[in-house]
């Protein structure tokens, strides 16, 4: 056996023990895992290896860290529930429309943090009463929240997933957003139909008012929404515009947050800042294990084993692997996914030619994202659950279609990727 | 009370391993030495050019040979990725060996000297590798990263557009601390663009007539052994230049062919020194096993030896264009390829501008290099 496949196999027999017998968090069984991989190579403990692969995406934790703190802002000054109110009672006449624009509600904090967590969290809980309060059964509201979670996780501007895979293959994060659009709103709209729209025809007005919150709406007006319109505004001008003031994407968050403490609702600011953090720190926390154990991975070439055994495999398996056992990892890690098996996946298939290499990034990517739907981890699934109330199985269940679904999409797209470029 | 107390020796045990961790990062600070060349002229810095990059890290060594006879000059930059090390070893050896009879030679062993602070994040780099010389004794030398070093230019910004035109977005953004980039560089511009200014403004102060940039590549990259040359007014006889000199290496045994400068390299160092100056610019490329995704284990069998059976194995399936040698490509041979590269090109040009001769000895033939391999081919260090 090589050696690569020893390390290989003692990392991830320490991560899986360490996570699923010891219960450990799933970042500090990365840890370990690294550890042992580096011990078994032979490094001993490399202190410096590990310390630098934590610190690989500092950067996207302070965005993630900022965006949480904007979504914070936005759903307790009230924003989110006013916008919730503005869908429900302007389009009830009109479910599909309505739902689909929920369902864009669900997905908003997924897409600017990249984290299908703070999308369950935030958006997903002031949604899901909505949808409670629409009919909409308590177990299909649960899929409906983990599936709209990961669609936004998956969306863009911002998927950790694909930036780890374009990272892995040194391929800029250019000109993902149209193929991510391409894929995750037809599985969004969907997804809520096919789960909503027969619980919401002749909905009764009256009844939807009595359970909704109009007051926020009707007191701070158009102000409420003046964050969220700052960030469009910002985030596009500082792309479009190199002379635009660069102040980058952290402070334009911070900026947006602070005038969001003006705009609605007051609130006590650091109490629940220090909540959202909490809820943030295991996704950072994640992200820092991810970069040890690749690091780690490669410094003792067990990832440069796995790419020449998939490149010795051939060009179907991988095909074959990146539908089925990519998404299965997610049940250790999604982002492990993306940059254990994503990067080798993607760079077998450039290899092979005839792809589009950023439309296939972006439908790796999307495939990871899947992962977040698989127990027993299934970080989605299990929060959008605890949200309506209930175990993770019955809503896992409604998942299940939907899941295929966006399989389906995936694959389609990935093996006609010159079609999308 | 508990949760505090036990808070607080979390944070200490995290304080006590990111100091340790400290002294290994801080220790890359600490510079190769150069053997001393009774040749050589005189020590300059970079920031004589660049004035924006006095007391930065980035300000760099210019080493100077001056035959005092006439003839042209020329530029040598290793080192402009920290992480391809042939350049940097290439620029030390010719430092320690050259001796010019006509005209002038200046070379910049750490183009990017702050690159050579960190290594890349993921990749696994070793920061490290020793080569053993014939008196026995170790000479050490860094790998570095190819972008400047966060601690020194830091955030990237989201979108920036450098003098030549490039435009640096979404991931292209880090390439802001890229020096092979931002060429032809702004004098008060960010920390890289000071570095590629002191590099321009040195041709021009100079009248440097030609400058070779090297480099090295993992074995996807398509440019290997390849010289990319690009000299805005007088495209063909730049060309023809670097021909000739690729038919020399041929001739040689070694695989060399030469490429125009991209239309779309805004901000490389062929291209945009090419449009903004009267340098003749060429740029070379070696392959480097232990740069691209597939390389095994790290360590210095992988970097000094440059053995890689995995890119071996993917060549022969047919994944890699590039003939990946079987026993490996050590970096005796890519420096000897480098050296090579360089006296043919200065002979090329010599031939072809009798009056700006740039003539010098001492960096030997190809064989000669391999066969006496790095430990001669460097000096020890008293
Ligand atoms: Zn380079």
């Amino acid at each position: 056996m090589d050696i690569e496949l020893i390390c290989l196999l003692a990392m991830l027999g320490v991560f899986l023990l360490s996570n699923l017998l010891l219960k450990l968090p799933v970042s500090i069984s990365m840890v370990l895992g690294a550890l042992a991989g580096a011990i078994v190579g032979g490094e001993g403990i490399p202190l410096r290896h590990l310390f630098e692969g934590t610190f690989t995406y500092v950067d996207t934790m302070l965005i993630i860290s900022s965006a949480m703190l904007f979504m914070t802002v936005i759903q307790e000054s009230g924003a989110l529930e006013a916008l919730n109110s503005v869908i429900v009672t302007h389009f009830y006449k009109y479910p599909a429309l309505m739902l689909i624009m929920l369902m864009l509600v669900i997905m908003f904090p997924g897409m600017i943090t990249g984290s299908s967590t703070a999308a369950v969290l935030s958006a997903g809980a002031l949604v899901a009463p909505v949808l409670l309060l629409i009919g909409i059964p308590k177990e299909k509201a649960g899929a409906i929240i983990a599936i709209g979670s990961i669609m936004g996780m998956a969306a863009p501007p911002i998927n950790i997933p694909a930036m780890l895979i374009g990272g892995g293959v040194d391929m800029p994060y250019i000109g993902f957003d149209g193929p991510l659009l391409l894929l995750t709103i037809p599985c969004a709209v969907f997804s809520i139909l096919f789960l909503g729209l027969k619980h919401c025809r002749n909905l009764d007005i009256e009844k939807l008012e009595s359970g909704l919150d109009l007051e926020v709406g009707k007191k701070y007006g158009f102000k409420l929404y003046i964050p969220i319109l700052a960030l469009f505004v910002l985030l596009i001008a500082s792309k479009a515009f190199p002379a635009f003031p660069q102040i980058g994407t952290c402070l334009i968050f911070l900026v947006c947050a602070f005038i969001g403490l003006f705009t609605g609702r007051k609130f006590n600011f650091w109490e629940k800042a220090l909540k959202a953090m909490d809820t943030t720190i295991p996704v950072l926390a994640k992200l820092m294990g991810v970069g040890m154990f690749i690091q780690i991975m490669t410094l003792v070439g067990a990832r440069g084993w796995i790419v020449v055994s998939c490149l010795s495999l051939g060009i179907a398996a991988v095909y074959i692997a990146s539908f089925t056992v990519m998404p299965a990892f997610g049940a250790i890690s999604s982002y492990g996914a993306a940059s254990v098996l994503g990067v080798p996946f993607l760079l077998v298939m450039i290899q092979q030619g005839r792809c589009s290499d950023i439309v296939v990034a972006s439908c790796l990517s999307f495939l990871c994202c899947l992962g977040d739907l698989m127990p027993p981890t299934a970080l989605a699934g299990n929060y959008a659950a605890q949200i309506v109330g209930l175990k993770y199985k019955p809503v896992l269940i409604h998942c299940i279609v939907p899941f295929v679904v966006c399989i389906a999409v995936g694959l389609a797209v990935m093996l006609n990727s010159l079609t999308f470029a | 009370m508990k949760e505090y107390w036990k808070n607080i020796v979390v944070l200490l045990i995290a304080l006590l391993f990111a100091v340790l961790a400290s002294i290994d990062f801080i220790s890359m600070q600490v510079q190769e030495k150069i053997a001393p060349n009774q040749n050589l002229t005189e020590v300059k810095m970079l920031s004589c050019y660049s004035p924006g990059l006095k007391g930065t890290d980035s300000d760099t060594e210019v080493y100077v040979f001056d035959s005092g006879n006439p003839g042209g000059t020329m530029l040598i930059l290793g080192g402009t990725h920290p992480n391809e090390s042939a350049g940097m070893v290439s620029a030390i050896a010719t430092i320690e060996n050259l001796e010019v009879e006509r005209g002038r030679v200046f070379i910049i062993p750490w183009t990017n000297k702050s690159g050579f602070t960190h290594t890349s994040p993921l990749d696994g780099m070793q920061d490290r590798f020793s080569i053993t010389l014939s008196d026995g004794s170790i000479r050490t030398f860094r790998v570095g990263n190819r972008l400047t070093n966060p601690v020194d230019q830091w955030p990237d910004r989201t979108y920036y557009e450098g003098t030549s035109g490039r435009k640096l977005i979404g991931s292209e953004s880090p390439e802001i601390r890229n020096v092979n980039r931002l060429y032809y560089g702004k004098e008060n511009g960010v920390l890289t663009e000071r570095v590629c200014y002191g590099i321009y403004n040195l041709i021009n102060a100079e009248g440097v007539d030609l400058t070779m940039d090297m480099h090295e590549g993992s074995p996807e990259f398509l440019y290997l052994d390849c010289t990319m040359v690009n000299q805005k007014a007088d495209n063909e006889k730049a060309m023809s230049i670097a021909s000739s000199m690729a038919l020399s290496m041929q001739l040689d045994g070694l695989d060399m062919r030469t490429e125009y400068s991209g239309k779309s390299s805004y901000g490389l160092s062929h291209r945009s020194l090419g449009d903004n100056t009267a340098s003749m610019m060429t740029l070379m490329e070696t392959y480097n096993p232990s740069m691209g995704p597939l390389h095994g284990k790290m360590d210095d069998d992988l970097i000094v030896n440059g053995n890689e059976p995995n890119y071996y194995q993917a060549h022969n399936e047919g994944y890699i264009y590039f003939d990946v040698p079987e026993n490996g490509y050590p970096l005796a041979e890519r420096v000897a390829r480098h050296l090579t590269c360089i006296s043919y090109l200065a002979q090329s040009y010599s031939e072809a501008n009798p009056h700006d001769a740039i003539v010098f000895e001492g960096l030997g033939s190809y064989d000669d290099i391999v066969e006496k391999g790095l430990g001669n081919l460097l000096k020890p260090i008293d």
